[in-house]
C-alpha cells in the first residue's frame, strides 16, 4: 500500500463506522424516539389497581340483597426477606397473623414487591397498627371489598355469584374487588354493578421495589367510581319467608303481581351460599357443592320442566269451552275409568266422581271428565291451546337460562312419535301428564292469564326500561266465570283438593300431581319415584292481585305440598300488603 | 491566554479533547445512581481523572527516543504482569486483577498499547534491512500470540478480542500483502461453513442466532442488548436530563457504570449530547492520522497508527453494543466507562500522540 493513502484509507473506514454508528443513534433516538421513552416509562412507572366496592343488588323495599363489605389488609412493602420476616414477628406479638400465610409462599411474591400478611382486619387491629406501627413506612393498610350476600342460599339462583378466578394486580396481588359477576344478576348487570377501580402509578426499579418519595404524575391515574345499585322487585324478606318453607323437599315457587307483573319471589331450593364465592372457595366446599346430588345450582324456577299433572285441566276446561266441545252445563258421568280403544283409563279417585260438569271436574280434579274433553278436542286443537297459554315459549327477557318445555305438536309428533298420536296419548295430555312438559313460571303464567281474564302483563323482575306489551288472550265471559268459580272451589269447596291452603275463601287455584313413573310399578311413590307436586293460585278472588305457583320435586301431592306454602304465602302478603292493597299497583 | 491561543497547538487540541471526555465522563458517573451527587463511581474516576494528568504531563517531559529505549522493557514488563494475574485471587470467574495497596490493576489494558510500542519497535528495526512479509508476519503475530493466550487463560475474551483487532490492523497496515489477506480471509470461510453447516448442534446455533438477535431472549441474554437500546432510544433528541436516567437510577440497564456508560450518556443527553460525544472521540482517532504521511520514522508512524487504532476499537466495539449492532462482549466505552487501569493507559496513549506530533516541528506547513 502506497504510505500516502494508509492515512486516506483508514480516515475513510474511521468515518464510515462513525456514520454508521451516528444513523443508528438518529434511528433509536429520533425515529424511535418517542417509543422508546413509552417502552422506559413501562420500566419504571407501574400502575396499581384502587379497588371500588361493587353496587348493590336491592329488594324492593331497599333491603340489601347483596353489597360490598370494605375489608382492611395488612401489607408489607419495601422489605427483603429479612426486614419481612421481622416485621411479621413484631407483628405476631399483637395480632393472629393467617396461618395460610407461611413461608412457603415466598416464591410466587417475586415480582410484587408487596406481601400480605393479614386479612380484615378487626376494628381494634387497625386502631393497634395505627397506634404502634404507625412510623413504619413499610406496613401499608389497603381496603378492599367483599361480597356479601346477606340472605345467602335463599337468594342464591337470582343473585349468582362472583368469579374465583381473581386478576391479579402488580402492587397487592389478589383483589376481592376485582371479581367479576359468574352468573345471575351479577353477570347480567356486571357492568353496571362493577364501577370502576381506580389506578394510580407507582415508580418502581427493576426489582418492583416502590421509589418512594416520588409522585407520578400520569394522565392515566383515576379515581374509583362506585358501582350503580339494581334494584329488583324481589321482596327479599318473602322469598326467605318461602324458601324457609322447604323442609322436606326440594322444588321452586314463583310469586308475581298481576297487575305489573313484577316478580316478588322466586325461590328454587336447594340453594348454595354464594358468599363461598366472595372469596377463594376451599376445594373441599366446590367438590361438596359439585357433587350434591339435589343439584344446588339447578335453577329449578327456569330449568326444571316437568309433566303438570291436573292443573293443566285449567287449560284443557278453557279449550274444552272455548271450542265449544262442552257447555259449562255439559255433564259426564266418572265411573272411577273410561275405556280407551280396548284400554282402562282411570280416575284418580277409584269409586269415581258420579256426575260431573266442567266447574265440578275442576274442583275435584275428575279424570274421567278431562279425558273425554280431550278426545273431543283433538291434539291440534288442543296443542295450540297449550301454546296460547304460552308453553313451549321461554321468557327470554328474563336474565335466566331457561328450558321451554314440551307441547306435543304436529312437529313434536312427526319427529318424535312417527307423525302417531294415539287416543291413549291424548287422554294422558288432557290431564297433564306424558309428553307435555312446563317449567314452574310457565305455569304461572297459566294462572295469570285467568285472574286477569285472559290478560297477561310480562314479568318483570327489575325497572327497565322497555317493558314489553302485555298480551291478551280472548275467552268468553261466562266461561271465564265457569272456570273462576271452580277454581275457588278447588280451594275452599268441601271436596275441593286444594283445601290444605283454605283461609279465607279468597284463594282460588288448582293442584296437579305429576307422576314420575307409572302408577302400576312397584316403585311408585317412593323416593325419587315420588310424584312431583303442583299447586298454582291467585288471591285474592274478587279482585286479584297476585299469583303463586309452587313447584314441590317429589313433593308426592299438590295440595298437601304445596298447599301449606301457599297458605304462608298469601298471609305474609295480607300481613305486609294488605292493608294499602290499592296503593301497591 | 484565552481557549484558542491555548489550543492553537496541535498536541494541545489532543490533550485537551481526551481530558474532555474523562471529564464528561465523571459527570455522567455522578449521576448514574439514585443517590445524592457524590457517589463513590464518581469520586474514584475524578481521583483517575487527575492522576491521569500528572501522567500525561510527566510523558510531555520525556523523550520520544526514550520511548523507544524503553518498549522493548515495557513489552516483557506487561507479560510479566500477565503471568503474575494467574496466580491471583479469582473475581466473579476470572483472574483479570493484580491488587496492591488497596488499588487494582488489570494488566491486560497495559499490554495494548505495549504491544503497540514493542511491534513499533520491531517494525522500525526490520524495516532498514528486511523487506520479507513472512517475517514482519511472523514476529507480528508471535508478539500477539503470546499475550493473546495469556489473556485467553484468565479468561477475559472481550480483551483478548481487542488484541486481536488491534494486531490485525497494525500488523495488515504495516506489511500489506494482498495475496496473504486474500488467502487468510478464504481459510476463515472455508472453514466456517462446514463447521456451521455440520458440526454445530441446533442449540449452538441457536444460541449463535441469539447472540445476533437478542430479542428472542428478552430475559435472559438478550435482556442487556435490550435495556440498553430502551436507554439510548429514551434519551430522544435532548435528553431526559442530567440526573433522569431513569434506566439507570431504577436498575434497570445493567453495566450502568461500565459497558453500557455511554448508553446513560445518550439516555441524559439524547442524540445531541451523543453527537457532541461522538465528534469528541471522532477528532481523539482521526486528528493524528493527519499527520501520518508527514512522519518519516517507521517507528513513531506505527504508535501513531496504532493509538488511533486502539482508541477505534475500543470506541467501535462498545458504541456498537450499546446500539445494538453488536453482541454484548465485556468491553467498556475507552475514557467514558469507570476504571482505573484503563483510562490511565488510555491517557498515557492519547499522550503519546500528542507528544509525537507535538515534536513534530513542521506542523504549521500541514495547515492543521
Amino acid at each position: 500500500m502506497a504510505k500516502s493513502t494508509r492515512s486516506n484509507l483508514s480516515i475513510l473506514i474511521v468515518t464510515i463506522f462513525f456514520l454508521v454508528i451516528i444513523s443508528r443513534l438518529f434511528y433509536l433516538q429520533i425515529i424511535k424516539g418517542e417509543q422508546y421513552q413509552e417502552i422506559s416509562r413501562k420500566n419504571f412507572i407501574r400502575e396499581a389497581i384502587i379497588p371500588s366496592p361493587r353496587g348493590l343488588i336491592l329488594d324492593r323495599n331497599g333491603k340489601q340483597i347483596a353489597y360490598s363489605r370494605p375489608v382492611v389488609n395488612l401489607y408489607v412493602k419495601n422489605a427483603n426477606d429479612l426486614k419481612f420476616n421481622e416485621i411479621k414477628n413484631n407483628l405476631s406479638n399483637y395480632l393472629e397473623l393467617d396461618p395460610s400465610l407461611k413461608l412457603k409462599n415466598e416464591k410466587s411474591y417475586v415480582g410484587i414487591q408487596r406481601r400480605l400478611l393479614k386479612k380484615d382486619l378487626s376494628i381494634d387491629e387497625i386502631y393497634l397498627i395505627e397506634d404502634l406501627f404507625k412510623d413504619i413506612s413499610n406496613i401499608e393498610l389497603i381496603v378492599d371489598y367483599i361480597r356479601v350476600y346477606p340472605y345467602g342460599e335463599s337468594a342464591s339462583h337470582l343473585t349468582g355469584h362472583l368469579t374465583s378466578n381473581d386478576k391479579k394486580d402488580f402492587m397487592y396481588g389478589n383483589l376481592f374487588s376485582n371479581r367479576k359477576g359468574a352468573n345471575g344478576l351479577e353477570k347480567f348487570f356486571d357492568k353496571t354493578l362493577a364501577g370502576n377501580v381506580g389506578s394510580k402509578f407507582l415508580y418502581v426499579d427493576s426489582k418492583g421495589r416502590e421509589i418512594i418519595g416520588q409522585e407520578v404524575e400520569d394522565s392515566r391515574s383515576k379515581d374509583i367510581k362506585k358501582g350503580n345499585n339494581i334494584k329488583t322487585t324481589i321482596d327479599i324478606e318473602l322469598q326467605k319467608t318461602i324458601y324457609d318453607q322447604f323442609v322436606n323437599f326440594n322444588g321452586a315457587v314463583i310469586v308475581s303481581d298481576l297487575k305489573s307483573g313484577e316478580i316478588l319471589a322466586l325461590v328454587s331450593k336447594p340453594g348454595f351460599d354464594p358468599n363461598l364465592f366472595s372469596q377463594p372457595i376451599s376445594s373441599k366446599e366446590w367438590n361438596k357443592l359439585k357433587t350434591d346430588k339435589s343439584k344446588p345450582f339447578l335453577n329449578r324456577a327456569f330449568l326444571v320442566s316437568s309433566p303438570p299433572g291436573s292443573i293443566i285441566k285449567i287449560i284443557t276446561a278453557v279449550a274444552g269451552l272455548e271450542e265449544e266441545v262442552v257447555s259449562p252445563s255439559t255433564e259426564y258421568y266418572c265411573p272411577g275409568y273410561t275405556k280407551v280403544g280396548n284400554r282402562n283409563f282411570r280416575c284418580w279417585l277409584r269409586g269415581g266422581h258420579g256426575m260431573q260438569d266442567v266447574k265440578k271436574a275442576l274442583i275435584t280434579s275428575c279424570d274421567v271428565y278431562f279425558y273425554k274433553v280431550g278426545l273431543g278436542l283433538g291434539i291440534k286443537k288442543y296443542s295450540s291451546w297449550l301454546k296460547k297459554f304460552g308453553i313451549g315459549n321461554s321468557h327470554n327477557y328474563l336474565p335466566f337460562k331457561q328450558k321451554s318445555g314440551v307441547v306435543p305438536d304436529r312437529n313434536f309428533i312427526d319427529k318424535y312419535l312417527n307423525g302417531k298420536f294415539y287416543s291413549g296419548d291424548m287422554v294422558n295430555v288432557a290431564i297433564g301428564q306424558g309428553y307435555l312438559t312446563l317449567n314452574v313460571v310457565q305455569a304461572n303464567k297459566i294462572i295469570s292469564i285467568i285472574a286477569n281474564d285472559g290478560e297477561f302483563v310480562p314479568y318483570k323482575l327489575f325497572d327497565s326500561i322497555d317493558q314489553s306489551k302485555s298480551e291478551k288472550l280472548k275467552i268468553k265471559p261466562k266461561n271465564l266465570k265457569v272456570i273462576k268459580d271452580g277454581l275457588l272451589g278447588v280451594v275452599n269447596d268441601s271436596n275441593g283438593t286444594g283445601f290444605h291452603a283454605r283461609d279465607d275463601l279468597l284463594l282460588a287455584g288448582k293442584t296437579g300431581t305429576a307422576q314420575v313413573i307409572s302408577k302400576d310399578s312397584a316403585n311408585y311413590g317412593y323416593g325419587e319415584y315420588k310424584n312431583h307436586g303442583w299447586f298454582t293460585a291467585y288471591y285474592p278472588f274478587d279482585d286479584p292481585k297476585i299469583a303463586i305457583t309452587v313447584f314441590a320435586e317429589h313433593g308426592d301431592s299438590g295440595g298437601r305440598a304445596g298447599g301449606p306454602i301457599i297458605k304462608k304465602i298469601v298471609s305474609y302478603y295480607k300481613e305486609n300488603y294488605g292493608e294499602n292493597l290499592d296503593e301497591l299497583n | 491566554m484565552n481557549l484558542t491561543s491555548l489550543l492553537q497547538k496541535p498536541h494541545r487540541k489532543i490533550y485537551f479533547v481526551g481530558f474532555l471526555i474523562i471529564f464528561l465522563s465523571c459527570l455522567n458517573l455522578a449521576f448514574i445512581d439514585n443517590e445524592e451527587l457524590i457517589n463513590v463511581y464518581a469520586v474514584k474516576q475524578f481521583f483517575w481523572f487527575l492522576l491521569s494528568i500528572l501522567t500525561s504531563f510527566l510523558i510531555s517531559r520525556i523523550r520520544l527516543q526514550s520511548i523507544k529505549t524503553l518498549a522493548v522493557p515495557l513489552y516483557f514488563f506487561s507479560i510479566l504482569l500477565l503471568i503474575i494475574v494467574l496466580f491471583s485471587e479469582e473475581i466473579s470467574g476470572a483472574r483479570s486483577w493484580i491488587k496492591l495497596y488497596g488499588f487494582s490493576f488489570q494488566p491486560s489494558e497495559l499490554v495494548k498499547i505495549s504491544y503497540v510500542f514493542m511491534i513499533a519497535k520491531l517494525y522500525s528495526d526490520l524495516g532498514s534491512y528486511s523487506r520479507s512479509f513472512a517475517i514482519k508476519y511472523f514476529l507480528g503475530l508471535l508478539f500477539f500470540v503470546i499475550p493473546f493466550i495469556l489473556i485467553m487463560i484468565q479468561p477475559d475474551f472481550g480483551s483478548a478480542f481487542m488484541l486481536l483487532l488491534l494486531s490485525m490492523a497494525v500488523i495488515f497496515s504495516f506489511s500489506f500483502n494482498r495475496k496473504f489477506l486474500f488467502i487468510l480471509l478464504l481459510l476463515i470461510i472455508v472453514i466456517s461453513i462446514p463447521v456451521w453447516q455440520s458440526y454445530l448442534k441446533p442449540y449452538q446455533k441457536q444460541r449463535i442466532v441469539n447472540f445476533i438477535n437478542p430479542e428472542n431472549d428478552p430475559r435472559g441474554y438478550g435482556y442487556n442488548a435490550i435495556q440498553s437500546k430502551i436507554s439510548i432510544g429514551s434519551g430522544s433528541i435532548i435528553g431526559k436530563g442530567f440526573g433522569n436516567s431513569s434506566q439507570s437510577k431504577f436498575g434497570f440497564l445493567p453495566e450502568k457504570h461500565t459497558d453500557f456508560a455511554f448508553s446513560v450518556w445518550a439516555e441524559q443527553t439524547g442524540f445531541l449530547g451523543s453527537l457532541i460525544l461522538l465528534s469528541l472521540y471522532l477528532f481523539l482517532i482521526i486528528y493524528p492520522l493527519l499527520f501520518l504521511s508527514n512522519i518519516k520514522d517507521v517507528f513513531l508512524k506505527v504508535i501513531i497508527f496504532g493509538i488511533s487504532s486502539y482508541f477505534f476499537f475500543h470506541f467501535l466495539v462498545n458504541s456498537l453494543m450499546t446500539i445494538g449492532l453488536f453482541p454484548v462482549v465485556g468491553i467498556p466505552m475507552i475514557l467514558f466507562s469507570y476504571g482505573g487501569t484503563s483510562l490511565l493507559c488510555a491517557s498515557i496513549a492519547f499522550s503519546v500522540s500528542a507528544l509525537i506530533i507535538s515534536e513534530f516541528r513542521d506542523y504549521n506547513r500541514l495547515g492543521v
